[in-house]
């Protein structure tokens, strides 16, 4: 038997029409300030851990330890560069990039290499106002981008796969929402199953 | 026509021999009297020959009187000959009609002769046959076009009655169908049927009614089937990346206005900078 290749599009329906496209500005500065939170709040948490760690060695003459601005930087900075190479190394984007449906790619298309991801993350953490040239750039690339060679797309999730020729099948999966259980599903008769088994 | 001349054959007298105690001729008497009805009646045609005609000339004529003063001559020399071949013949006669050799070439001319009179009446036989044969041919010919025979079997021919004494079966059953049918050239009998014409004329929903669809289907591997379309599309893989970055309508809008953002600071730059909007959707 033979079966007509079929491709399977599982971008969800409302990022279809935009779906791989150079992400613009506002949507990229928002990612970044997600990011920004969420490695301060790393950051706060490492800092209420090292002083419960503390507290306990102490005892009563615990104080909170003293951050100084230059260390406090300086633990920002190293903390945002692995956050950020760690993200783009593994999924292609950060928990910013996530929320706001982006994606960081190499300019061909394929997944950031983990030097390329740390040079970015260095270049973002030194330069972050860089990020605003991709408003102008034709390409919607910012300086980082033109220098190791990447750009960032919109991407909800899903693919656009095994598409092997014009006529195959291409079939579009809609995923609703989650939707939460009813209170009287837990009283319902649960479905007898296919053997016959319950 | 001046009368044909005659040969002049004269008798061969028989020669006075001594009694002997058979009273026919002998050998030698008899081949001689052959070869001189034989010169005798090839003359004789000759010179009919050259006579017959109307329109004969004075060389015909004197050929012919040359043939048969020859063949006159001829036959003088053999009843000049004949005594002494009689006596030769009595001379050795005992000896040879011992040994039974000249009753053997008096048969064996006998034989001859009988053969050549057989020979020349069957010629004129068949020169009969043959002028029997075509007046009659001419006479079928001068018939046939005479008569309408188109017409004739029309008006006079019962095919019904023809048609009922033909036993049809027993000549089907004679007919070897496969030779008649391995003699047909398929290909030019299909290329000559109008498909198109031919599907219109049936009813396929009479067709498909008469199919037994769930007998169709009994006999398909459909668990076989189904697992080889899963395994072909993927289906936990299509699930997994559908459902993997599954976001609320919360951020689904938070990111919808961001598109819109992004879209709307694309357009005022590239009016700022007089630059063509074609990438924007």
């Amino acid at each position: 038997m033979t079966t007509r290749a079929t491709g399977f599009d599982t971008v969800p329906k409302e990022a279809r029409p935009f779906h791989g496209q150079a992400a613009g500005l506002v949507t990229r500065t928002i990612a970044n300030v997600v990011d920004v939170v969420v490695v301060a709040g790393l950051l706060g948490a490492c800092y209420l851990g090292v002083s419960g760690v503390l507290f306990l060695r102490r005892g009563a003459g615990f104080t909170f330890p003293i951050v100084t601005y230059r260390m406090a930087y300086l633990v920002g900075f190293a903390g945002w560069v692995i956050y950020m190479t760690f993200g783009w190394r593994t999924n292609g984007r950060t928990y910013g990039d996530q929320l706001l449906g982006l994606r960081v790619r190499k300019t061909d298309g394929e997944d950031v290499g983990g030097m390329r991801a740390l040079i970015r993350a260095l270049l973002c953490g030194i330069a972050p106002l860089l990020l605003a040239w991709c408003a102008i750039s034709k390409d919607q690339r910012s300086v980082q981008d033109l220098i190791v060679g990447t750009h960032v797309i919109y991407d909800w999730g899903g693919s656009r796969r095994r598409r092997v020729s014009d006529d195959a099948v291409r079939v579009g999966v809609d995923v609703a929402p989650p939707v939460p259980d009813e209170p009287d599903d837990g009283h319902a008769e649960p479905l007898p199953r296919v053997d016959g088994e319950r | 026509m001046r009368e044909p001349e005659s040969i002049p054959i004269h008798e061969i007298p028989a020669e006075p021999g001594p009694a002997t105690a058979d009273s026919g001729p002998s050998a030698t008497e008899r081949g001689i009297d052959f070869l001189a009805g034989v010169v005798s009646f090839g003359a004789g045609l000759v010179v009919a020959a050259l006579d017959g005609g109307d329109d004969t000339d004075e060389r015909t004529a004197g050929v012919a009187a040359f043939v048969a003063a020859g063949a006159g001559l001829f036959l003088e020399g053999l009843r000049a000959a004949a005594p002494m071949l009689g006596s030769i013949e009595r001379t050795a006669g005992p000896k040879i009609g011992s040994t039974g050799a000249g009753e053997t070439v008096g048969e064996l001319l006998d034989h001859w002769r009988s053969s050549w009179e057989d020979r020349h009446e069957d010629e004129r036989q068949q020169v009969a046959d043959e002028q029997l044969r075509a007046t009659f041919q001419r006479a079928v010919d001068t018939l046939l076009g005479q008569l309408d025979l188109t017409t004739l079997v029309i008006d006079h021919l019962d095919i019904r009655r023809v048609a009922a004494g033909v036993d049809i079966q027993a000549m089907v059953a004679d007919l070897d169908m496969d030779a008649l049918v391995g003699r047909l050239d398929m290909d030019r009998l299909l290329d000559g049927i109008d498909m198109d014409r031919l599907l219109d004329r049936i009813d396929m929903e009479r067709l498909t009614a008469r199919i037994d669809v769930e007998a169709l289907l009994d006999r398909v591997d459909m668990p076989a089937v189904a697992s080889s379309v899963i395994d072909d599309l993927d289906i936990p893989q299509v699930i997994r990346e559908a459902t993997a970055d599954t976001a609320s309508e919360g951020v689904r809008d938070v990111r919808l206005r961001g598109v819109e953002a992004d879209r709307a600071i694309r357009r005022a730059v590239n009016r700022i900078l007089s630059r063509s909007n074609g990438d924007a959707p």
